[in-house]
């Protein structure tokens, strides 16, 4: 059996692991920094259906939730720098980190610009109509009692998709980003045994997974989210999200 | 430097592709109705709370959740090519056949990381549905089976149908992830027919192309569904 | 033909039930009354075995059972001799209304379905939902889904039919019907155990009224008996609470 599986070099691979877990943890929380960013604002067309802009707001959230990350991780990789290039910039040149962030960023505000979207959508018309009626302005009424509303509503799907960027960006080893998957193709190249080694790779990413669940049905908890029966809103974001 | 993207080549490789969409459906139609089957069995499991099955199944399931489907597969292949000789004798392979007992790998990966999410699913609708439909069950003499598969599992579909679609989504994009073992699927053939004149690009977005487009029609096959077993749970009951 | 002998139940620390006798002849008509938590509820729901009861007696026609020793087989057996009406009605959401009724026919008691079907609407006609056997209960009223659900009881042709409080999940305008219905039912004849607040129901139609209080059967008799003359101190208390003074004092 020690053929196949070496406990010591199952035991041996968690420092050099984790030694690399702040390049995931960099790209996961700046993934989803931007990407609420960008999300935001392509949510923010769709709701008030700005002309043209929405349309495109449209294909885009289309087809980066139909492409396998996989895909769009070399499309920007390759794509990007021909494109910039266009304007007479060299970009070929810049660390693989930054193309891969890209992708992440531009593949979680598409996620999140439906959750976003359907959440707005899941309060009642009956609150603005009511905001409205005690004299609060459109940006009054979005900003005191939608959004905050919304924002309720959102959190489950919001912590979903959190966890599934996680786990998305084990794929960044591909263009040869070294975080914990890409530190493998190190050592395996010495000892020519990486079983061991994308073993522990499993465990600290279900200990990070675990660890962010946590956190967010602690969040839940503190704003009175109610997780457990799901409403129409609920269901229809459990389908969006992923 | 312009920005040159052959179109012509583009379309030449969106053929390449759609021969391997097969493969796709292989890689995702059969990972779904497997996990369909053992998640509902597993979420009955927990449902109805049957020690000690209930609690092991559990744990692999919040075990499984927060592993990638990379890290599965890779490590399904690695034990896999590590004990092939064992595995070949016993199925009676011959060496030669390098391909099938990959595609077959990925196939075994999928099919658990379906039955790990659809698990999940089945569950939470199971659960959505009140006990009260129960109680009515068992008061006119159904047995627990009975009353799951006739009043139960029905209600629950509702909700589940547009996460088994979502899933059903999230296989044909996690099929793409079988090319990183070796098995000849979409992206590999772009890619290959892309060698030689170095048109990667054209080569994934014919890939992606195909992706988007298989999704896409994942889509309007659950919202047709979704109409059609939402019936009876329009309006709301006391 | 139904005989309790001293039922006792706990959940947890709490016991709600302590030590209940009684015995139903056929065709009798059994109101019981009582405050909330007084263990009416548990009471029914002991009987049909929706919660098992930690030690007593329960026989119903020729079965006899001890209740911690009860198999599945037995439970399933009480369960079919039986049926239940709910406070909330608890009909079967993905199935019209002739087809909740002859649910429990054709799945549990192996009926041919056409024998079925043609029970079911001569009973849904009974209740007067003629118009209605295609609809599924999202598009009933309150009053209309519990009278599909005590078309339900009957149609299994239970030795009794345990009421759980019947109409106290009923607008006030639909509850005035189903009372009927139930009135109905009892003037065919069937053996009914109603646990109610509806005291003029209980004079109407009971043959007698019990009251539960705390657990146990403090007092029980005829209509006449318990609600206009009340021999025990809690039972006058319960029904000065619950009664209008006019008609108490009668």
């Amino acid at each position: 059996m020690s053929n196949i599986f070496s406990l010591e070099l199952f035991i041996d691979s968690f420092p050099i692991l984790l030694s690399r877990i702040h390049i995931t943890l960099f790209i996961v929380i700046v993934a989803l920094l931007l990407g609420l960013v960008l999300g935001t604002c392509v949510a923010v067309v769709r709701l008030y259906r700005v002309p043209v802009l929405t349309q495109m707001a449209i294909v885009y959230v289309s087809f980066i939730r139909g492409i396998p990350i996989l895909v769009l991780l070399f499309i920007i990789y390759i794509g990007l720098p021909l494109l910039v290039g266009t304007i007479g910039l060299n970009i070929n040149r810049w660390d693989t980190l930054f193309f891969v962030m890209i992708a992440y960023v531009v593949n979680t505000a598409a996620f999140l610009s439906e959750i976003l979207r359907s959440a707005v959508a899941g309060v009642e018309k009956g609150q603005t109509e009511a905001a409205y009626s005690v004299g609060l302005t459109r940006w009054q009424a979005f900003y005191r009692i939608v959004a905050p509303q919304a924002t309720k509503i959102a959190i489950p799907a919001l912590g979903n998709t959190v966890v599934s960027l996680l786990k998305d960006t084990s794929l960044a080893y591909t263009l040869g980003v070294i975080d914990i998957i890409g530190v493998i193709n190190a050592i395996s190249s010495n000892t020519h045994r990486s079983l061991e080694a994308y073993t522990a790779a499993a465990f600290i990413f279900f200990g990070l997974s675990a660890v962010m669940e946590k956190g967010f049905r602690w969040v839940e908890l503190r704003l009175g989210v109610k997780n457990t029966t799901q409403g129409s809103a609920q269901k229809k974001l459990a389908a969006v999200g992923r | 430097m312009g920005f040159q993207f052959d179109l012509g080549f583009l379309v030449y490789e969106l053929g390449i592709g759609i021969r391997y969409v097969p493969v796709v459906f292989l890689l995702s139609v059969v990972p779904l109705i497997i996990g369909l089957l053992l998640g509902t069995g597993i979420a009955v499991v927990r449902l109805l709370s049957l020690h000690p099955f209930d609690k092991i199944l559990a744990m692999l399931v919040i075990f499984l959740r927060g592993v990638p489907l990379v890290l599965q597969l890779t490590i399904l292949y690695l034990t896999f090519s590590l004990g092939f000789d064992s595995l070949a004798k016993a199925l009676g392979l011959a060496a030669t056949a390098k391909d099938i007992p990959y595609t077959f790998v990925a196939i075994v990966g999928l099919s658990v990381n379906a039955t790990v999410y659809l698990s999940e699913v089945m569950r939470t609708s199971l659960q959505s549905v009140g006990v009260g439909q129960y109680e009515a069950a068992y008061s006119v003499g159904l047995t627990t089976g009975q009353t799951l598969r006739r009043i139960v599992l029905p209600q629950a579909l509702p909700m589940a149908v547009p996460l088994v679609g979502s899933q059903f989504i999230s296989l044909i994009k996690g099929s793409a992830i079988a090319s990183l073992i070796s098995v000849v699927e979409v992206i590999n053939a772009t890619v290959y027919e892309a060698n030689g004149n170095y048109k990667f690009l054209e080569a994934y977005v014919a890939a992606g192309i195909i992706y988007w487009v298989l999704c896409m029609g994942v889509e309007r096959l659950v919202a047709w569904l979704e109409a059609r077993v939402g019936i009876y749970s329009r309006g709301g009951v006391a | 033909m139904i005989q309790v002998k001293g039922l006792h139940k706990s959940f947890g620390k709490h016991k709600v039930l302590r030590g209940i006798d009684l015995q139903v002849a056929k065709g009798e008509v059994i109101v019981v009354i009582g405050p909330s938590g007084s263990g009416k509820t548990t009471f029914l729901r002991c009987l049909n075995f929706l919660e098992q009861a930690d030690e007593g007696e329960i026989s119903i026609a020729n079965t006899c059972i001890n209740c911690r020793h009860v198999t599945q087989k037995e439970i399933l057996q009480i369960r079919r001799s039986t049926a239940m009406v709910f406070q909330l009605y608890n009909l079967f959401q993905n199935k019209t209304a002739l087809e909740n009724v002859i649910e429990g026919l054709v799945v549990a008691r192996k009926v041919p379905h056409a024998e079925a079907a043609a029970t079911g609407r001569r009973i849904l006609d009974k209740v007067g939902m003629t118009e209605k056997y295609d609809a599924y209960p999202s598009q009933l009223s309150g009053g209309q889904q519990q009278r599909v659900g005590i078309a339900r009881a009957i149609a299994v042709n239970p030795e009794v039919i345990l009421f759980d409080e019947p109409t106290s999940a009923l607008d006030p305008e639909w509850v005035g019907e189903v009372l009927g219905v139930m009135k109905q039912v009892a003037r065919g004849g069937l053996t009914m155990i109603v646990a109610t607040h509806e005291i003029s129901f209980a004079r109407d139609i009971a043959d007698r009224v019990i009251f539960i209080d705390g657990g146990v059967i403090v007092e029980q008799g005829t209509p006449e008996e318990v609600l206009s003359h009340p021999q025990e101190e809690r039972t006058k208390q319960f029904l000065k609470r619950i009664l209008p003074a006019a008609d108490y004092a009668i």
